[in-house]
């Protein structure tokens, strides 16, 4: 029982959080209202070319205001929300929005969303503590302070705007392996042979997979779907692939590294055993990239196929880039495999010889 | 030649030379999760509801994922089973998250992809998104389960309380 007691601990603390943070409007300096009542003024049925069915509906929402001068005073605005919800919200009771206020007259601005972040938050890094003991610490900072860098790195890059964003990715790639790799293992040779191990993948991946498309002539590939590019949208791809197999290969080079340097073989042998190991996360572990870029196209894919676009052309245009994706990380991971086992049965062969 | 196809004989090439047999065990495991990607994607957007959807085919691509990967059913097994009850209890944890965040849908900066876009499809997004975020947690949970009953599988014969002490003061040795 007390065993069980404490996973609940996370959950708890993540419901306390979300409960805590219903307070803290004051902290914003845009206006923040909590939903009292709603009521249903109009429904409409929408009819697009298509022949797509939709439902409108509009509400009318009684609002009180929890912060600004105007704290305490309740006012009702209209919200129009549709069926399906892909650039609007319905608005429930209890739940707390930001507002737009334009001459005493408010408006909804968005949701408020900071209580169940900071929920989601609490929850995911309590899990974390409770699974992994007192080396849940180093991994914490690991991917706090690769966050760090990664939205110091973004800031900078949209500040200057001189960079082309594949090289800022290369070179995020390039520390957050070698930050990630100290982290898991120390100062340690070991650390080096994960680090270089991961990053020779991932570049003759991203090498391999670059050669194979302009040798295919890009057939099928439509970078025009790239999103949110503003630059070259190729470098932002490759740039996504490099960050996103990252994690993947980073894992897998040094489950292979730190296996290999736990035994006394020879080296031949060591080679043998980092490829059995690699063998068998190597299938897994691809599927858990490509599950991630394959769903991530989800909302678009409907999108298109109710638009009236055929399968196979919603399949080529928008689920394409995440095949290609997930194709060219797995590169990484497969190469990493022979690569990572190389390295290491090398490197723990001249240490064994030094000492 | 088309460049997905080029793409994926390359990988189907290069799994074969590293993983033998069953490196090709797991680009069947690939191809087979990628039409029944697709196949999710047609169901969607032909009106059946994606979070029901979701959950059956989560259900058939947590299977070949995991039993296409390991050939060892004292693998698979346990790893199959605890990846169901953490896909149940993730159901549960996406569904909350998903209704109190409210994040489905686009944001002002698609508004250069959706133009010509009629967005009243009739299809909820909300539901679309939970979609999405259930079969992409799957790769993971079936990745943690299986490596875990793999490691423990390697050591149930040492497995005794001492021995599994030994065992973690080892593993935290070397990390």
């Amino acid at each position: 029982m007390k065993y069980l007691g404490k996973w609940l601990i996370p959950f708890v603390a993540a419901i306390a959080v979300f409960i805590g943070l219903q307070f803290d409007s004051g902290l914003y300096t845009k206006p923040v209202g909590q939903v009292e009542a709603v009521k249903v003024v109009k429904t409409t049925t929408h009819q697009d070319e298509d022949e797509n069915r939709d439902r409108i509906v509009k509400q009318q929402v009684l609002v009180r205001l929890l912060n600004t001068a105007k704290r305490g005073k309740r006012i009702t605005m209209h919200n129009t929300y549709s069926f399906s919800g892909a650039l609007d919200n319905k608005l429930r009771v209890g739940e707390q929005v930001f507002l737009d206020v334009d001459k005493g007259a408010y408006t909804l601005n968005n949701v408020k969303r900071d209580a169940i972040l900071a929920a989601l938050l609490v929850l995911t890094f309590g899990l974390i503590f409770l699974v992994m003991g007192r080396r849940a610490w180093l991994t914490s900072i690991s991917i706090l302070l690769n966050t760090l860098i990664f939205f110091v790195a973004v800031e900078w890059e949209i500040g200057s705007k001189q960079w082309q964003a594949w090289w800022l990715f290369a070179i995020l790639a390039v520390i957050f392996t070698v930050l990630t790799a100290v982290f898991i293992v120390g100062l340690k040779p070991i650390a080096a042979t994960i680090a270089s191990g991961a990053l020779l993948a991932t570049a003759v991946a991203v090498a391999l997979g670059y050669g194979v498309m302009t040798l295919t002539n890009f057939s099928g590939i439509h970078f025009e779907e790239v999103k949110y590019a503003t630059q070259t949208p190729q470098l932002l791809f490759f740039g996504q692939i490099v960050i996103g197999s990252l994690g993947a290969v980073l894992d897998e080079a040094s489950d292979i590294s730190v296996a290999i340097f736990q035994l006394h073989d020879t080296a031949k042998e060591r080679f043998r055993a980092g490829m059995a190991i690699g063998r068998n996360v190597m299938g897994p572990l691809i599927s858990v990239l490509f599950m991630i870029f394959i769903a991530d196209t989800f909302m678009e894919s409907v999108l298109w196929i109710r638009n009236n676009n055929s399968i196979a052309q919603t399949v080529i245009w928008v689920m394409g880039l995440g095949f290609a994706q997930s194709l060219i990380s797995a590169f990484g991971i497969v190469l990493a495999v022979p690569m990572t086992s190389g390295l290491a049965a090398m490197i723990a062969k001249m240490k064994r010889v030094k000492a | 030649m088309n460049t997905i196809l080029a793409l994926a004989l390359v990988l189907l090439v290069m799994m074969f030379i590293v993983g033998g047999k069953q490196g090709l065990s797991n680009f069947f495991a690939l191809t087979v999760n990628a039409l029944l990607m697709i196949l999710v994607v047609i169901l969607m957007a032909s009106g059946f509801n994606p979070i029901i959807v979701a959950i059956i085919f989560g259900l058939i691509i947590l299977a070949s994922t995991i039993f296409l990967s390991t050939s060892q059913l004292s693998v698979a097994g346990p790893a199959f089973v605890s990846s169901l009850l953490i896909m149940t209890l993730l159901v549960g944890l996406i569904l909350l998250t998903m209704t109190l965040s409210q994040t489905a849908g686009f944001g002002p900066e698609d508004s250069e992809a959706l133009e010509g876009f009629s967005v009243y499809i009739g299809v909820s997004f909300p539901h679309v998104l939970i979609a999405t975020t259930l079969l992409g947690t799957l790769g993971a949970i079936a990745e943690a389960a299986i490596a875990v009953a793999a490691g423990m599988n390697e050591i149930k014969d040492q497995a005794s309380d001492a021995g599994l002490n030994k065992w973690d003061t080892r593993l935290s040795e070397r990390r």
